[in-house]
């Protein structure tokens, strides 16, 4: 992703052969962070199929630098994509703590948010923010493929604030893992 | 040996057991009979070997527990769904034996081009029928999703334990008296 320089702390210079840039880690960091998150495809029910979407050629998530990635390891950030069942949180919270810091979760589709139109049903779990902490809330059942781009943008702005000097930018309910230990 | 069509089937069955019978309401227009649950293995046993009947499509089951119409729907709202406070029992849920489970198999016979839908009713207070494993294999999933949702116990099965919930929810839930236990998932 190119730089936008008149929003950037940026300090530029010619020099002999080209230029010198002089700016914060914490731009840098974050610039390269939100430049390629990688996200872990979780996708549980339908909403998945507009994940699905969200990837392939019309809408090419790729030009974020969002490329799917098959194991958590290699992961930053994890699309909750569908009904959260009981019997699979377990699988999440083990996989959510695989994930190297920092991580970060969208919770895709009413039913990630809060059971959707399962709220009253004895297998759902009523929200992944049960289970582990979520940076963004996506509404919509399914949401379309432009939304989910729109929450990526959100969580590039919410990694554009972050600060290395404390914890490595991971908020408190990232370090400490899921939410609620179960 | 084949039969033509599924009335001599029918016809010839009748001869062997004879509390086999039409039931009233078809199932989506296939032949629907209706056995009791201590003939359905014999049943299906000689449908398998005598009438070419040898694929089993499904195993299923219908709780007709209180106020059901013909298609299956409640007639008014459950009152158990999702009970706040599981000690308290909706006083207008009716009483526990009453009504019956239906057990429902749908046989497919590939040289009839044809499907054939058995159902048989068991007690709701000790819901208990023998298992199918023996004649198909296909039957071992299918009976344990039945156990796990119902409860229907399936004598002869190999290996009938839940399928389906995780071990934390008790009680089977597609029971319509069934009331939900807040677990550690539910706060
Ligand atoms: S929010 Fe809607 S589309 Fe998405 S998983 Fe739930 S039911 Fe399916």
């Amino acid at each position: 992703m190119g730089i936008i320089l008149e929003k950037t702390p940026i300090i530029l210079n010619k020099i002999p052969g080209g230029t010198i840039a002089l700016t914060t880690a914490d731009f840098f960091i974050n610039w390269a962070r939100k430049s390629s998150i990688w996200p872990l495809t979780f996708g549980l029910a339908c909403c998945a199929i507009e994940m699905m979407a969200a990837y392939a050629t019309r809408f090419d998530f790729d030009r974020f630098g969002v490329f799917p990635r098959p194991t958590p390891r290699q992961a930053d950030l994890m699309l909750v994509a569908g009904t959260v069942v009981k019997k699979m949180a377990s699988p999440l919270i083990r996989i959510y703590r695989q994930m190297p810091e920092p991580k970060f979760v969208i919770a895709m589709g009413s039913c990630a948010d809060c059971g959707g139109p399962f709220y009253d049903s004895y297998s759902v779990v009523k929200g992944v923010d049960k289970i582990m902490p979520v940076d963004v809330y996506l509404a919509g059942c399914p949401p379309r493929p432009e939304a989910l781009m729109y929450a990526v943008q959100k969580l590039q702005e919410k990694i554009g604030k972050m600060e290395i000097k404390e914890n490595s930018g991971a908020t408190a309910g990232q370090e400490s893992g899921a939410r609620r230990e179960l | 040996m084949t039969h033509h069509t599924v009335e001599d089937v029918f016809a010839k069955l009748q001869k062997i057991f004879p509390d086999i019978k039409e039931s009233e309401e078809k199932i989506k227009n296939y032949p629907t009979w209706s056995v009791s649950s201590g003939s359905l293995f014999k049943i299906c046993e000689t449908l398998k070997k005598e009438s070419g009947f040898e694929y089993l499509d499904m195993v299923t089951a219908v709780d007709r527990h209180g106020k059901v119409n013909s298609a299956g729907y409640l007639t008014e709202p459950n009152p158990c769904v999702y009970s706040q406070n599981p000690s308290v029992v909706p006083s207008q849920s009716p009483a526990p034996g009453a009504g019956f489970f239906e057990i429902i198999i749908i046989l497919t016979s590939f040289s009839m081009n044809q499907k054939l839908i058995l159902v048989s009713r068991v007690d709701r207070t000790n819901p208990e029928a023998e298992s199918l494993y023996p004649l198909f294999k296909s039957a071992d999933w299918q009976e344990r999703e039945v156990f796990d949702l119902f409860g229907i116990k399936f004598t002869g099965h190999p290996n009938l334990k839940k399928i389906l919930t995780p071990d934390f929810i008790k009680g089977h839930p597609l029971r319509k008296d069934y009331v939900h236990k807040k677990d550690k998932f539910d706060y």
